[in-house]
């Protein structure tokens, strides 16, 4: 599968829909390769609102310049992080699983 | 954001869509041979169950295919996609680098080609300039 099949897709869970994939987070910390560690998918980074976001305004402490800085973080607020083991299904829609838990989206 | 607990991963964590797509990548050389456009991951099948111990790992990074679909949409054949292996990917930051050089891949054939067909017939076109 590609990350353009997971990009923008909606996410549903257990009580209704939460928002859309924004993005993957992965870790460089699996089995170690020729030049760098594998790659492992960590979870998926959810936004409520299908907007596209910005230099990850939103998930690193840049803050400055302050206006964009706010306009950006302000666009993608209430975005959050699903674990890879609290993901049901990805298909159409990606399916979260009953009591999942949401953790910060910041990196 | 601030109020919800920070999950913490060993290793480099990194975005994919945020650090990987768009950036340019380097061979061995400093030499750009392209951008990401699309990054393939192994472990998801759609519509099936997920197995939560068995995180999808990052198999390929798609390099220079994303113009023609982003224009007429849908995807090039597998077949047609220049694909880097991550394992021979060596470094991320502001730039992704390679462990091995451009001419290990398919992504610079044009260039080859042109070095081959174009250049190589213009008197001089042979050798390193004095």
């Amino acid at each position: 599968m590609f990350l353009s099949d997971v990009l923008r897709r909606p996410v549903v869970g257990p009580d209704g829909p939460l928002g859309f994939v924004a993005d993957c987070r992965v870790a460089v910390d699996g089995t170690p390769g020729q030049l760098l560690a594998n790659a492992q998918l960590v979870g998926l980074v959810v936004a409520p609102r299908n907007r596209q976001g910005f230099l990850g305004y939103e998930r690193t402490s840049v803050s400055s310049p302050a206006p964009l800085a706010q306009w950006y973080e302000r666009r993608q607020r209430g975005s959050f992080l699903v674990l890879w083991e609290d993901i049901e299904s990805i298909d159409d829609v990606v399916r979260v699983r009953p009591g999942y838990t949401r953790w910060s989206s910041a990196l | 954001m601030a109020d919800l607990p920070k999950h913490d991963s060993p290793g480099q964590v990194l975005d994919l869509n945020l650090h990987i797509l768009d950036r340019q990548v380097l061979d061995n050389h400093d030499v750009p041979i392209g951008h990401v456009d699309n990054v393939e991951v192994d472990g998801i099948e759609p519509g099936r169950e997920l197995d939560p111990d068995a995180p999808p790992v990052v198999t390929s990074l798609v390099l220079n295919s994303g113009l023609w679909p982003r224009m007429f949409g849908g995807r090039p054949p597998r077949s047609r996609m220049h694909l880097v292996p991550w394992s021979a990917v060596s470094a991320i930051g502001t730039a992704i680098e390679l462990g091995q050089p451009g001419s290990a891949f398919d992504v610079t054939w044009s260039e080859h080609w042109i070095r081959d067909q174009v250049i190589a017939r213009i008197p001089g076109g042979r050798h390193v300039p004095e």
